[in-house]
């Protein structure tokens, strides 16, 4: 649509507006309370708001919003505070000087200082939060649960609207929120900001995490108009979840010119070999590929660097938090940042957010006392990123860890004398495992650990916990930098070849046959001065069995914090591999995090050792304990 | 009128729309996938996407152990999927009005959406939302 | 074609725009309405086949509007126009009979493609 013929009429009608606002905001500085006056105020900041986006002036549109947000408010109000008339003039003052760049075909002047309040703000902080513009997935607070209703699933929901339904987009909205409060809505395709923009909606797609029976939200779905099929599975738990809206990233224009003077060079690099392959000049086609290579690498690297963000980016939302949550427990915590300017990967720091969240409602929840402090610290060691949440309250009780571990079948009494507190510890992440007596409202029912915890090995990383009771708790998070380009070890079973990442080796070796002892029915090798278990991969691929025989490759690799032996075939080498990440239905296999394309175009799937490892334990164990499953 | 994808599983004859259909692939390479339930045989590089193949016939609870080398590559709307069966037999032109409810109970463990009579043959359509919501439950 | 449509905004602005979308497609707008109380006036003597009808306006709302014309017509068929941030006035609005809704600012193509599903036209 051609806009040029509608710009005329944005300034004349806008000029009206503005004038408009100016004159009622002026009457009603002597009657602050006529609600006709607000009204109209409001009306005028609307119309404006609605002209300037159908042009594409961001500014204004944006400013305009602002305004009419807070009208909104002292619509609601009655009235408007004395002390907020300066601040609507000066708003109007500023449409009016934005109105005025466009008509000089200037780019519209800066709002920022207006709008995030630089100046008072004080006025306009009172008022009820104003839709934000930037709400994405809609969260919804877990509603007090019932006291039986301790299981909680995640529901997988397909709900497609008949053909021909009326307002399909309102009618899904009205699902998402009926939904929404049944429990807590992890996605919903569309969202509520694209549900809000209306349009032929036919199938929402939506994630729910409730202790409903998928039956009972399965009927109430179907008992609203317009629904022509439902369909309501239980999705078996996995925390990391890559969804497929896109993601962009803001790149310095400094580094593109770098991308450009590469492809530059990759470019002569060509030209090169080309030119020597013609001639057959063996020496210079060697020449070439050292330099390609070089190339090669500075390209790895400056992509990276492009994926690259500060941790600021995840704990700038912290303060705000832990002034929430301090308002909530009526506790005072003292909360430092450290090392924000530590740069990791986007992908990784994203999927970090919520964990940290919870790591901090945690250490507040169950840790701190009436009073302390909280340390969230970020710093590079080596390769690895340590992100670490250290508070000085209760610590954990590895007493009360113990009889609960017991008590849950986890652990035979003589297992639970034996434990190391350290290991000990990572209990407290096995799904369903608290020791907070009560359930608190901001850590639901302790559960999340868990979920901290797979997120981090899915990401490639370790877990650790640090604690003693009355000395405060630290939990460590050790995270590879970025997970597009890792290092892993390639090995074949049965002919066929996994990728471990290299953060999950600790070393490679060939065991002989003399060097393995049994000690009750499991065969272990004595590395230094500690008793290593030997565990086939053929078994735990459901390969089938080969006898040992010769010297036997193994990985050293660390199951929550122990050693153990993965016996293979064979060790095929290192590479450095490009991690695609999996999409549905490959991201429901347990045990895989993820795939690559070696050189030849052949596909190898990454294996993460210890989650396969859990899930087999997990299968005997909790069963047998008649645990959650 | 619409086109299917005719093909075979065990002795039934399915169909799929060709809409939903990307490419058939001619035979290509099977990479292993770990710890993969048995009606996945592997996975394919598909230009650089990689796709699980579901046995068809395993996963609808055909005996059949015969299959057809080529790859029916779903469209990536669909999902990320690739499908082996018995037997490819064609495209078949159809008319939405010809198509017949399956049978109760029948339509929902055999992922059939309706029924296509054709030259005295019947050919399920199948419903590709019920199976890819079977695939859930991996 | 020759879809009948009345468009009530307190804009001129916005109602030449949506104007503009609906005779480029075909459609015969047959009259404008300022405000709450035009349209409710309006669709006495036009009967239009469709209405859009903005939400703040002066007077009488739009979802007044569309509860005193739904009243006396109940097969009216009102397509309501809203802008960012307006979520409860728009569900509100469904909940009162309205049969669709459109955003500002107007993009053709999503006006075109609600206005032709209400209509039942491909």
């Amino acid at each position: 649509m051609d806009m040029s013929k509608y710009r005329d009429m944005f300034f004349s009608e806008t000029q009206e507006h503005l004038h408009n606002m100016g004159r009622l905001l002026i009457d009603l500085e002597k009657n602050p309370a006529d609600r006709d006056g607000i009204d109209s105020l409001f009306r005028e900041a609307h119309s404006i708001k609605g002209m300037a986006a159908s042009m594409g002036y961001q500014r204004t549109a944006e400013l305009a919003h602002h305004l009419e947000d807070a009208l909104d408010g002292f619509r609601a109000g009655g009235q408007i505070p004395v002390a907020a008339f300066d601040r609507l003039l000066a708003g109007i003052d500023l449409l009016e000087g934005l109105v005025d760049d466009l008509a000089a075909e200037r780019p519209e002047r800066d709002i920022a200082e207006f709008v995030d309040g630089g100046a008072p703000t004080e006025v306009f902080a009172d008022l009820p939060a104003a839709p934000s513009a930037e709400l994405s997935t809609p969260t919804v607070p877990v509603p007090a649960a019932e006291p039986e209703a301790a299981s909680e699933e995640t529901l997988r929901i397909v709900v497609e609207l008949a053909y021909g339904a009326v307002a399909p987009a309102a009618r899904a909205l009205l699902m998402v929120r009926d939904l929404a409060g049944q429990g807590r809505l992890l996605n919903s395709v569309p969202d509520e900001q694209e549900l809000l923009q209306g349009g032929a909606v036919q199938r929402l797609e939506l994630r729910l995490k409730t202790s409903r029976p998928a039956a009972t939200v399965k009927e109430r779905l179907l008992a609203m108009p317009d629904v022509a099929r439902v369909s309501c599975v239980v999705e078996r738990p996995q925390p990391v979840r890559r969804d497929a809206r896109e993601r962009t990233v803001r790149v310095r224009t400094g580094l593109l010119d770098q991308f450009i003077n590469l492809a530059g060079e990759l470019i002569s690099n060509r030209y090169m070999l080309q030119a020597a392959f013609a001639e057959n000049r063996v020496q210079d086609l060697k020449l070439g590929l050292d330099q390609l290579t070089r190339l090669i690498t500075d390209l790895h690297h400056q992509v990276l660097q492009v994926r690259m963000m500060p941790v600021a980016s995840i704990t700038g939302r912290l303060p705000r938090q832990v002034r929430d949550l301090e308002r909530k427990t009526g506790k005072s915590v003292s909360l430092h940042i450290e090392g924000e300017e530590v740069e990791m990967d986007r992908a990784i720091l994203e999927a970090l957010a919520d964990p940290l969240m919870h790591m901090v409602r945690n250490a507040i929840d169950h840790g701190i006392e009436a009073a302390g402090e909280l340390v969230v610290s970020a710093s590079r060691e080596k390769d690895l990123v340590l992100i670490e949440v250290r508070d000085n309250g209760l610590g954990l009780d590895p007493e009360a860890i113990r009889r609960k571990a017991v008590e849950r079948g986890l652990l035979s009494p003589a297992q639970a004398r034996s434990t190391a507190d350290r290991d000990l510890f990572q209990l407290i992440c096995v799904p369903g495992f608290s020791t907070a007596a009560e359930v608190t409202e901001t850590s639901g029912r302790g559960v999340g650990m868990d979920v901290v915890k797979s997120v981090v090995e899915q990401l490639g990383g370790t877990l650790q916990i640090i604690s003693a009771a009355g000395a405060g708790t630290r939990i460590q998070l050790y995270l590879p930098l970025s997970v597009a380009i890792i290092q892993v070890l390639l090995v074949e079973c049965e002919g066929k070849t996994v990728a471990i990442p290299l953060t999950r080796v600790l070393r490679t070796l060939e065991v002989t046959r003399e060097e393995i002892r049994s000690s009750g029915r499991q065969k272990v090798v004595r590395l230094g001065d500690e008793l290593v278990p030997l565990l086939s991969v053929r078994k735990i691929l459901q390969l089938p069995h080969r006898p040992m025989s010769g010297s036997i490759p193994a990985v050293i690799s660390e199951v929550r914090g122990r050693k153990v032996g993965l016996v293979v075939d064979r060790l095929v080498g290192q590479r450095e591999v490009f991690v695609k990440s999996l999409s549905f239905p490959l991201d429901r296999l347990a045990g895989i995090s993820g795939a690559t394309t070696l050189g030849d175009g052949s596909i190898v799937f990454i294996i993460d050792p210890q989650t396969l490892l859990e899930e087999q334990a997990a299968g005997s164990k909790l069963r047998s304990a008649g645990g959650n499953p | 009128m619409a086109q299917l994808l005719a093909f075979q599983l065990g002795s039934e004859m399915y169909g799929l729309e060709v809409t939903h259909i990307q490419e058939v692939v001619e035979s290509p390479p099977l990479y292993y996938i770990p710890r993969a339930p048995a009606s996945l045989l592997g996975a394919i590089n598909f230009h650089g996407s990689i796709l699980p193949v579901l046995d068809l016939a395993a996963c609808l609870g055909f005996g059949e152990k015969e299959r057809d080398l080529r790859i029916i590559v779903l469209t990536p709307e669909e999902a990320q999927l690739a499908l082996a069966v018995s037997a490819i037999v064609g495209i078949v032109s159809f008319a939405e009005e010809a198509l017949l409810p399956g049978q109760e109970g029948q339509t929902l463990t055999a992922c059939i959406r309706a029924v296509l009579p054709d030259r005295g043959e019947m050919i399920n359509l199948l419903d590709l939302n019920r199976l890819l919501v079977s695939l859930d439950n991996f | 074609m020759g879809l009948r449509v009345l468009i009530v905004d307190d804009a001129l602005f916005m109602r030449n725009m949506l104007k503009e979308i609906f005779l480029k497609a075909g459609y015969e707008v047959v009259g404008e309405a300022g405000d709450g109380l035009e349209a409710v006036e309006q669709y006495r003597q036009l009967r239009p086949d469709l209405v859009t009808m903005d939400i703040v306006m002066p007077h009488k709302s739009g979802i007044e509007a569309l509860q005193d014309i739904r009243k006396e017509h109940p097969d009216a068929c009102i397509v309501m126009c809203s802008a960012m941030g307006q979520e409860a006035l728009i569900l509100e609005a469904v909940q009162a009979g309205a049969r669709d809704f459109i955003v500002k600012p107007f993009k053709e193509d999503k006006v075109l493609e609600v206005v032709r599903r209400i209509a039942g036209q491909p």
